[in-house]
């Protein structure tokens, strides 16, 4: 095989990707046509994060996406506030970013808790119809254990989302108290130590929301299943 | 191309690498901007190694660097995905392929900052041997730049050291053999007419061991430069660039 002939099967991967990659993005237009193009030449390297990677804007558009908007735009305003003064130093872009990625992470989890909800699999009606079937039926114990435990499940994560929502939300509320408090303390001349405190709260809401889901999975992941 | 990730490339490398490693939503926005950072860092210091002849050189090798560490990484890329999961670390190929980018992204960022310092010491009349030790210095100090990210990227746990290893093995070889193909990148000013790609002439492995085993047989014998053979208006000093002074006033005239 000659280098021509190599180039010529490079340049047809390349078309092939770009393709697939063009048709695979959900928003279209200038965008999805860069990243096409840049596949042609450089499939090997961007095709794998193009097609496979997630994606920062599939946030679902619901409260959960909204408080990922607000959150984003009260840390940049903070950072932007606090820019050339002292209070730079307890909260500076590296650290907001740090947050927004925290958030960011915790509200693709509620993404994906969301769309499993909406599955008719762990509907929460569905799985309430069936154990009062499989009650009235007068079924076998363990049809009955089995139907409640699905059930059980389906409102375990449920809950975990109403959780994660409410928690998002007031998170949300603290990223937003932060920008007023730097801007204030940015034109009454308050030293750092002023918003130290809600940065830190900030910082522990995060890290809290992270920690009580990973809590919960460890939690179900060392129950037994019941038959 | 982000900002935000390009300051985060120079400031806060262990973030990108965590990111990297942790298949975050940033993947995307981490690998454009470094596709980015090399098509601009490499180009610029390419651009910069061929103003030492002038004329198209400057555009061969704006051309040719970021084409040399683009065709590397997306030669290489699969090796690291095989090597990374053999050795421990079976991540996605989008976190490799994001991991090796940004290492790279980095590396040409370094070589951007050193662009313009290499300009004014080429303008100011350093030599063709000279140039050619700073261009490799400032190579080796990217490299460091890019291999922090790398190493923080593979995480704890047993063997990153092997695993690093293992990339750069691999890199290297890649990555001399392509330089080689896409050679040449310092040109001396007299050079008449300078080609894109120069002729194959053996491969980087060939010339490596050629190289050495020549300084081993002739590393008693003094230096001298065969003058006939390289040009034939050497004799008139007006004629002479100024690198081959440089070589000439070197071997004390001889």
């Amino acid at each position: 095989m000659s280098l021509r002939d190599l180039s010529v099967l490079y340049l047809v991967a390349g078309i092939c990707c770009a393709v697939a990659i063009y048709r695979s993005s959900p928003a279209g237009g200038s965008r999805a046509a860069v990243s096409a193009a840049l596949a042609v030449p450089l499939w090997p390297l961007w095709a794998p994060i193009a097609l496979t990677a997630k994606r920062a804007a599939d946030v679902p558009k619901g409260a959960a996406g909204g408080a990922l908007a607000r959150v984003k735009a009260a840390l940049a305003e903070a950072v932007e506030a606090s820019r050339g003064t002292p209070l730079a130093s307890v909260l500076p872009a590296e650290a907001a970013a740090r947050i927004e990625a925290e958030v960011e992470r915790r509200v693709a989890r509620h993404a994906e808790l969301e769309a499993l909800l909406r599955k008719e699999a762990f509907d929460l009606a569905r799985a309430e119809a069936r154990v009062r079937e499989v009650e009235r039926a007068s079924g076998s114990g363990r049809a009955l254990a089995t139907a409640r435990l699905d059930l059980d499940n389906v409102r375990r994560l449920s809950s975990l989302r109403d959780r994660d929502a409410r928690a998002l939300e007031e998170l949300c509320a603290l990223a937003e108290a932060l920008r007023t408090q730097v801007t204030v303390a940015r034109f009454s001349g308050s030293s750092a130590a002023d918003i130290g405190g809600i940065v830190s709260e900030v910082q522990a809401r995060v890290e809290g929301l992270g920690a009580a889901l990973e809590a919960e999975e460890s939690l179900r992941a060392e129950e037994p299943i019941e038959t | 191309m982000s900002a935000l990730v390009l300051a985060r490339l120079l400031r806060a490398p262990g973030e990108i690498a965590r990111a990297c490693r942790d298949d975050h939503p940033d993947v995307r926005a981490i690998a454009s901007t470094s596709l980015a950072s090399i098509a601009l860092g490499a180009a610029a210091f390419g651009g910069v190694l061929g103003s030492f002849r002038g004329g198209a050189q400057i555009l061969y090798g704006a051309v040719k660097v970021p084409l040399a560490v683009l065709a590397t990484l997306a030669l290489s890329a699969p090796a690291f995905h095989a090597l990374a999961a053999v050795l421990g670390r079976p991540w996605p190929m989008r976190s490799i392929v994001a991991l090796a980018l940004a290492s790279a992204g980095r590396s040409s960022l370094v070589l951007l900052a050193f662009a313009p310092a290499l300009w004014l010491m080429l303008d100011l009349g350093m030599g063709y041997h000279t140039a050619a030790l700073v261009a490799s210095g400032a190579y080796g100090v990217a490299g460091f730049a890019a291999l922090s990210l790398l190493v923080r990227g593979l995480g704890e746990g047993k063997g990153r050291l092997t695993t690093a290893l293992a990339f750069i093995g691999v890199f290297f070889a890649v990555g001399g053999q392509t330089a080689w193909i896409l050679r040449p990148y310092l040109v001396r000013p007299r050079t008449p007419d300078v080609p894109f790609l120069r002729d194959r002439e053996g491969s980087f492995t060939e010339a490596v061991l050629t190289s050495l085993t020549s300084a081993a047989i002739y590393s008693d014998r003094p230096y001298q430069i065969d003058e006939r053979r390289e040009i034939d208006s050497f004799d008139d000093k007006r004629m002479r660039s100024r690198e081959v002074e440089e070589d000439f006033v070197e071997e004390g005239g001889q």
